[in-house]
């Protein structure tokens, strides 16, 4: 047999959240990634998006939008924040495939890069092309809502950070963005280019789009002004968007005070017969943030039924509605009409009561929903993929993030309709089956970069050279950079002052060397641009010539000086000087430092045997690491035993006797029956857990394991307690024990006459303030078994919202066919079941009859509520990590790092989670592989850099660090010794700690110094610089 | 007499002020230039001495944003 070539590099086609996201896991790991996307920049959909709810960060800080891609925990930036430098990620924009040949392990794709004709090396994002351009069209970034030029930026915080020309038979071409170019950074004879790259794996995260409404000329949309997309009302709210946040009708400016949602808008109709599963959640969040944005605005969502089937969505909707006071009609909205006069919209509805009432508002959003993206059927010929009936990736239940061709991987909303947080697991899931693949080649083609030497500065005066440059004409226009620099030069230590065309371009960094070299220079203060996308570049320019990159200051002249006071140079040079005065006083007191390199263990825990937890440990343990797979019980499967059919058709008694059968003949997976964990300490990489073994025949006992990383995965289960007779009365069941009952014995449903299914039955005990998402599929899974056993039987589902998200709609559609009749009960009002004369009695009021209906079913099958498993408490006490609400584990940010706690190196999978489903679970057991493989590949873990850091001869032990630190990361180690020899002082572990430096201005006794930002540093001894400014 | 102009120093957090000052040139946003912007961490760094003793050097006021 010939030995196959197997390549240690990954291509992401896609470079949304999803893309990103795996093309971090990927790099993080050692793998080479090329991250590709058709778009001029990456980013996708979510990089429009102001808000994510349900906790409405903004995306600010948190998230992937426009500003910086940042999140103060790593998350994607890692690779975003840290100015789009990953060292393993090559990107790829304006590209797109055309094909793929070879087999998993190779292929060689051909990428079609169309010209951008900007060299993104050279832009320097002075907006001159822009404003030159005689062309105007409309601005994709802002959904249509403003024009902007043929020679644009695709947003203000794009990456690649830099402009691009759109030409089309609109440009003649005038060739003025060329010639008042600069930095002669644009070429419009530009070429197509066709390029053939070698990986060994490919990601298909290509997203979807909107469904736009156009074609629905009822609606009005395009030629009522005021009818707008769900996507542009977000643009209108999004501080970068067209209005800065402030919603404005598009007719005429003035602020809308009614506001009506229209919900699936191309979504549950004849042309798209599924759930786009997210529409019934931005639309809440779109009118919460215009209550929240406008009090007093009127918003009502036209709703079929309120989809608010994940985690804390169903506390969001019931605040929208309680706290916001946002109003949902239950109604789907046939036609807009418009005032013409006005251009205030008119819409004709029955209300609950069924009265026919007809509303004006000023402006209407359409909530539309998801499609197959763009190019589909071609990316799935070029790619030799297949796709489902509705267009998008097909595949199978069992393997969710497989393609139909092996070696090619899907991730996010090409599968089917998702959410944020569910694209994230697949992208992590799907970098985990990467790395699978290929494993043993991480590394093989990813280059560390080589550097000299460090000098050692520490015994040397400070010898600061200041840097400005004149970023022809973004600095120079409006700051006098010569003036800047003359002044700097005379500020204490300052030995050289140089000024540059531009820092970054050729000739910049060269000029910077060889300064350094010339001035024995050991401090460097760069003025430029922003430290956002240029710190990385000037921190590895210092570094070549020997100097520890925190050694370096960059002052922001343009972006914090120029461009925001273009129209005071005065003032505005004044301000850099300023800035500048701080710059060097902060650099003459930098001192250099390192991150840490340890050794650690690379092996896993994984709590729980489960799904989630066989996969997830099979998945570790496939790429060669050891796993203790620790099972409460003495079975493995968890609630996997129970389910004996899908909805879709794939047997899961077969999924699970074949993960056991892996499972036990695995040899890198350790696994332990009757086991629990008892006690855990340390921290990612070195982990510490005391285990107990109670069962059976052997004796108990107790001992240790140390691990790298550690896996959640302790599930949930149906409550199975005593409500609507159940436990009493031998016909009310689960609907898990009428699925077991179909299982034995199909020909049960032969002699069914009535059948009452009620759904989101709870604990009386306890109220359930969440959806258990997977219980009204399994209701019309099993609808529609005895439906197709025994056509006559009568089903009644009594539900009160019908939540079949994404393609299992047809299931709802199908039972509907087949003649199961949904009644719909209030919350206020529940179905009351009772015996009469031995015979079991439903009695529940129809919402839409507004009459009591009773039914004397056979059979009553409960849907009751899936629990998250009562251990949690005490296994979060001893891991030290947070439940939600629920009673679920909390993972650190619902949407970004669904399956990673705050605490680093621990993760989390399955019902353990949030009640899932499957093929979710599988996802995210797959995407917990991916996450801690990005610590497990290493060969030793790189700690610390800018942390806090204790000065044990100063500490007095007060605990004061230990109660402010918002990670509880100090304690007090008993074996240091403090201030006058006291015992015990204290310690922050350096791979845990993030920076933040709350305790260090808090330390009574100065005791803690942030590293960089030490008081020193902060100019606080000698220089008065920090309130004084030089005389106007 | 010139009309009074105040000194502002603004201690702005790496993830949410600085980026949005930042953001503010991109947008080309402005503001009066009297401001100066200190980079830190998080807010979380910003000691009070820092304040008294920007005060005590001569700022007339500071701007805490994070």
């Amino acid at each position: 047999m010939v030995e196959r070539r197997m390549l240690g590099s990954v291509m992401v086609v896609g470079a949304g959240v999803g893309g990103m996201r795996a093309a971090v896991d990927l790099a993080d790991s050692g793998y080479k990634v090329y991250l590709l996307d058709s778009a001029p920049s990456i980013g996708g959909i979510v990089a429009q998006l102001g808000f994510m709810f349900p906790t409405h960060d903004c995306v600010l800080c948190r998230g992937t939008s426009d500003h910086g891609y940042g999140c103060s925990r790593p998350s994607i930036s890692p690779f975003l924040l840290d100015h789009s430098r990953h060292p393993n990620i090559e990107i790829m924009t304006n590209s797109t495939v055309v094909g793929a040949k070879g087999l998993p392990g190779d292929f060689t794709v051909k990428v079609h890069h169309r010209p951008r004709y900007v060299d993104v090396d050279l832009c320097i994002n002075c907006d001159e092309c822009s404003k030159v351009c005689p062309v105007d069209l409309t601005s994709e970034y802002q959904a249509g809502l403003v024009k902007r030029r043929a020679a644009y930026k695709a947003s203000v915080r794009s990456a690649p950070n830099a402009y691009i020309i759109e030409r089309g038979p609109y440009c003649d071409p005038c060739r003025k963005c060329e010639e008042v170019c600069p930095t002669k950074a644009i070429n419009l004879d530009e070429e197509d280019r066709f390029e053939e790259v070698h990986v060994g794996a490919i990601i298909l995260a290509v997203g979807y789009q909107l469904y736009d409404p156009t074609p629905a000329q009822e609606l009005g949309y395009g030629r009522y002004p005021n009818v707008i997309t769900g996507l542009q009302f977000e643009r209108l709210t999004s501080r970068s968007g067209p209005t800065e946040g402030i919603v404005e009708r598009p007719s005429d400016g003035r602020r809308p005070e009614r506001i009506a949602w229209l919900q699936c808008i191309g979504s549950r109709d004849q042309e798209h017969p599924y759930c786009s599963s997210i529409c019934c959640m931005y639309a809440t969040k779109e009118a919460v943030l215009a209550k929240q944005r406008f009090p007093g605005t009127e918003c009502q969502i036209f709703i079929m039924d309120e989809r608010a089937f994940s985690k804390e969505y169903t506390a969001y909707f019931e605040q929208s509605k309680d706290l916001w006071a946002v109003d949902y009609t239950r109604c789907r909205i046939s036609e807009i009409k418009e005032d013409p006069n006005t251009n205030d919209l008119i819409l004709h509805y029955h209300d609950e009561a069924g009265t026919l009432r007809r509303k004006t508002f000023d402006m209407v959003v359409l909530s539309v929903g998801s499609e197959p993206p763009p190019k589909a059927v071609a990316l799935a010929e070029n790619m030799q993929i297949e796709l489902n009936e509705y267009g998008f990736c097909s595949t199978d239940k069992f393997e969710p993030v497989d393609t139909s061709r092996p070696g090619v991987f899907v991730a996010g909303a090409f599968g089917t309709p998702k959410e944020i947080a569910e694209t994230v697991m697949d992208a992590s899931g799907a970098a985990a089956r990467c790395m699978a693949l290929l494993r043993g080649k991480s590394g093989t083609e990813t280059a560390e970069p080589v550097y000299p030497p460090e000098r050692d500065v520490s015994y040397e005066e400070p010898r600061v050279g200041v840097f400005a440059c004149y970023c022809h004409p973004a600095i120079d226009e409006v700051i006098d950079v010569d003036e800047v620099l003359a002044f700097a030069g005379r500020q204490r230590d300052v030995v050289h002052i140089q000024a540059l065309e531009y820092g970054c371009l050729s000739g910049g960094p060269e000029a910077i060397r060889e300064a350094i070299r010339e001035h024995d220079l050991n401090r460097v203060v760069i003025g430029a641009c922003t430290p956002r996308t240029h710190l990385a570049l000037f921190h590895h320019v210092i570094r070549q010539e020997g100097l520890n990159p925190q050694l370096l200051e960059f002052v922001s002249l343009r972006d914090n000086c120029a461009w925001v006071h273009r129209d005071d140079p005065a003032g505005a040079t004044r301000k850099a000087k300023e800035e500048m005065r701080i710059g060097v006083a902060r650099a003459r007191h930098f001192e250099p430092y390192q991150k840490e390199s340890r050794t650690f263990e690379r092996s896993a825990l994984v709590i729980g045997g489960g799904l989630a937890g066989m996969t997830s440990a099979l998945s570790i343990a496939d790429e060669g690491y050891d796993v203790y797979l620790v099972e409460k019980s003495g079975q493995l499967g968890g609630n996997l035993r129970h389910l004996h059919r899908t909805a879709e058709g794939p047997n899961p008694q077969r999924l699970l006797a074949g993960l056991v059968k892996r499972v036990h003949s695995h040899e890198r997976i350790h696994l332990y029956y009757n086991t629990e964990v008892i006690g855990f300490e340390g921290h990612v990489g070195n982990f510490r857990t005391r285990l107990s073994y109670e069962g059976d025949g052997e004796p108990a006992r107790c001992w240790e394991v140390e691990h790298g990383v550690t896996v959640v995965a302790t599930g949930g289960y149906e409550y199975r307690g005593n409500v609507f007779l159940h436990g009493q009365d031998p016909r009310v069941i689960t609907q898990l024990e009428l699925e077991k009952k179909l299982s034995e014995d199909v020909d049960t449903a032969r002699w069914l006459g009535t059948v009452v299914m009620i759904q989101c039955v709870s604990p009386p005990e306890r109220e359930i303030d969440y959806c258990s998402r997977t219980c009204c599929t399994n209701t019309l899974k099993n609808a529609i078994l005895i439906k197709q056993i025994n056509p006559d039987c009568q089903i009644y589902v009594l539900y009160k919202d019908l939540i079949t998200y994404g393609f299992r709609e047809q299931y709802y559609t199908e039972a509907r066919e087949r003649g199961v009749i949904f009644l719909r009960y209030e919350e206020d009002d529940p179905p009351q079941v009772q015996v009469s004369y031995g015979e079991l009695e439903v009695r529940v009021k129809d919402v839409v009859l507004e009459q009591p209906l009773v039914f004397k079913p056979d059979i009553l099958a409960l849907s009751m509520s899936i629990m998250p498993a009562e251990t949690n408490r005490q296994l979060a006490e001893i891991l030290e990590v947070p439940l939600s609400s629920e009673g679920f584990f909390m993972e650190d940010n619902l949407k970004l790092r669904p399956m990673d706690f705050t605490r680093e190196g621990i993760y989390l999978a399955g019902l353990a989670h949030y009640p899932k489903f499957v093929e979710e679970t599988i996802a995210q057991a797959l995407a917990t592989a991916g996450r801690a493989m990005t610590i497990l590949s290493k060969d030793r873990l790189e700690v610390g850099g800018t942390i806090a850091v204790v000065d044990q001869a100063k500490c007095v032990g007060c605990l004061t660090c230990v109660r402010v630190c918002p990670f509880h990361i100090p304690e007090i180690d008993p074996k240091a010794v403090g201030v006058g020899s006291i015992i015990g002082a204290a310690f922050i572990e350096p791979s845990l700690c993030t920076g933040c430096g709350t305790c260090t201005s808090e330390c009574p006794a100065d005791a803690i110094q942030l590293r960089h930002y030490q008081d020193d540093q902060l100019v606080l001894s000698e220089e008065p610089i920090l309130g004084q400014w030089i005389a106007a | 007499m010139s009309e009074f102009e105040p000194q502002v120093l603004a201690f702005a957090c790496h993830y949410c002020a600085y980026a949005a000052a930042d953001l503010a040139g991109s947008m080309r946003l402005s503001y009066p230039p009297n401001v100066k912007v200190l980079h830190l961490p998080c807010t979380g760094k910003v000691d009070v001495l820092y304040l008294l003793r920007a005060f005590e050097k001569g700022a007339d006021a500071v701007f805490v944003a994070g």
